[in-house]
């Protein structure tokens, strides 16, 4: 049954990672729409949306079922031995009543939203770990229970921008059992996503607009994709820098350095360890500066129980460049007991 | 069957339906959405950005307590107000109150508490309102092992002043869950 379970989702992975790589490595065709800010922001909210709507089962399911379009499908992959797929307003709505929920339960915690446009609408990926944090007062520790990515396929209807399909992979460590298709991690796929040159973006010098703020949000989501999953070596990981970055710690510098470096680190085609959150981005007159806090989730595999590797985070120096903005340097500082605040 | 009893009975129905709708929490029954209704001005990108970028301020500001938690209090307008509703609840207003949230205890520049994500946020007759969900973990802390310490999500009315967008209103609530199947899985099973 594993056996099947494992050639289950490994089709479907390859279907929807081929999917991915075949719009991600081209421009966009004359079919596929330009994304305005506003779809990119509209997007995002519908995909922050499902965790309330999941987690709380409102209206008795149907607030998770009309977040997707008449005909979606969600599929959960790790659902029995060959995955389940769900299609149809009433049983959407019947697996968010079916789980643990409650109107202030939190439980998944989405983030690393990429999106790019695509025939049609638009797709997309994102990690979720899923968290048991308050246990209805049972004295049990919160933790992290699991996690994983979901990849997305995005529709405008009249009603707004809702889930064409959406699928979940369940995390898994490890070296790439194959060499997977690149995801969402071409560079092309960033600068094309925005549909001018960065030059004709960019207002005023020292000024960021909304598509730049845009354009850095999907930069910085894409970093963990590239690393987590590495589906090339390392070079799209590296493609994310300037040419001339320095990445701390260790410093490493130039795209051959950080592509060998993203390599050495663990990885997988469907392994999820990087949660990015809490990005700030401030315009400065050569580009932008940002950070973000970093927690790396070591998600249990086998019936393990998951733990957290470490947290900190990540102070940024962003670069316009012809192929769409970059680090300029990006440096991780851990975490540590602060002393009081002065 | 052209007797006005079923349509009496439909009628029953829906009225009841309509009163089940008015007293179920608002939790419940109002999934986040980012329409504008009729009575509330559509956000636009850069009042979406700027509302993310506040949002996600707070928990540098939190856990940084930089400029003694004035840089927390600052992220809320004059008469912004924070009401934490576990143990007993308390409500912080204005700057010097909302100032002490974010000072004492460990802070600074290398920790990193608070993780928020899932950002929604809609329009209001007032600005704006949204939530965000909140975990805090402790990393980094010497002698520890990292976990998950406890999160919940945060409840938030945005106005828009002159200095951008501010918090008008916070509110943190703890994640409980109320109903949990026979058949999910109990932590440690």
């Amino acid at each position: 049954m594993k056996t099947m379970r494992k050639a289950f989702t490994t089709a479907v992975l390859s279907f929807v990672l081929v999917g991915f790589s075949g719009t991600a490595a081209q421009q966009p065709s004359s079919s596929t729409p330009v994304l305005t800010a506003l779809d990119y922001l509209e997007i995002e909210q519908l995909v922050y949306r499902y965790g309330y709507a999941l987690d709380t089962g409102a209206d008795n399911g149907f607030a998770y079922a009309d977040l997707y379009a008449d005909d979606a499908t969600f599929t959960g992959t790790n659902q029995g031995p060959s995955g389940r797929t769900y299609q149809g307003r009433e049983r959407l709505a019947a697996l968010a009543r079916g789980g643990k929920r409650g109107p202030n339960f939190m439980s998944h915690w989405v983030t690393n939203v990429v999106i790019e446009p695509a025939p049609g609408g638009a797709i997309g990926k994102t990690y979720v770990g899923i968290f048991d944090i308050g246990n209805g007062g049972n004295g049990a520790k919160s933790r992290v229970d699991h996690g994983g990515i979901y990849n997305d396929v995005y529709v405008k209807t009249p009603k707004g921008w809702r889930f064409k399909s959406r699928s979940f992979f369940e995390s898994t460590s490890g070296a790439p059992v194959q060499p997977p298709p690149a995801m969402l991690t071409t560079p092309h796929g960033l600068s094309a996503a925005a549909g001018s040159t960065p030059e004709s973006r960019t207002q005023n010098p020292g000024t960021l607009t909304a598509q730049d703020y845009i354009e850095i949000q999907q930069l910085v989501a894409r970093y963990p994709y590239a690393l987590d999953q590495n589906p090339d070596d390392g070079q799209s990981y590296a493609n994310l820098f300037t040419t001339d970055a320095v990445f701390r710690q260790p410093r490493t510098e130039g795209r051959q350095n950080l592509a060998t470096m993203a390599s050495r680190a663990p990885h997988g085609a469907k392994y999820t360890r990087h949660f990015l959150a809490n990005h700030v981005i401030d315009a400065t007159a050569d580009g932008a500066v940002g950070k973000q806090y970093l927690v790396a989730v070591d998600i249990g595999e086998s019936g393990q129980p998951s733990s957290i590797f470490l947290g900190g985070h990540y102070e940024d120096v962003y670069a316009k460049t012809p192929e769409g903005w970059r680090f300029k340097t990006r440096t991780f500082i851990a975490s540590a007991t602060g002393a009081e605040a002065k | 069957m052209t007797s006005g009893r079923p349509l009496t009975i439909a009628l029953g129905i829906a009225i009841l339906a309509m009163l089940a709708l008015t007293v179920l929490p608002a939790q419940q029954r109002e999934p986040v959405t980012a329409r504008a209704s009729a009575n509330t001005s559509p956000l636009t990108d850069v009042d979406y950005i700027e509302i993310q970028q506040l949002q996600r301020k707070s928990a540098w500001a939190l856990d940084s307590g930089d400029n003694y938690g004035y840089a927390f209090a600052d992220l809320f307008t004059p008469d912004g107000t924070f009401v934490g509703t576990s143990e007993g609840g308390r409500t912080l207003q204005g700057r010097d109150q909302l100032a002490t949230l974010a000072r004492g205890g460990t802070r600074g520049h290398t920790v990193q508490r608070h993780f928020t994500m899932n950002h929604v946020v809609k329009p209001s007759a007032a600005g704006a309102t949204g939530r965000a969900y909140v975990v805090v973990a402790d990393v980094g802390v010497v002698g520890q092992k990292n976990k998950v310490n406890q999160g919940g999500y945060y409840d938030d009315e945005y106005q828009k002043t002159p200095q951008g967008w501010r918090f008008k209103r916070r509110t943190y609530y703890e994640s409980k869950v109320d109903v949990w199947p026979a058949s999910a899985p109990r932590p440690g099973q």
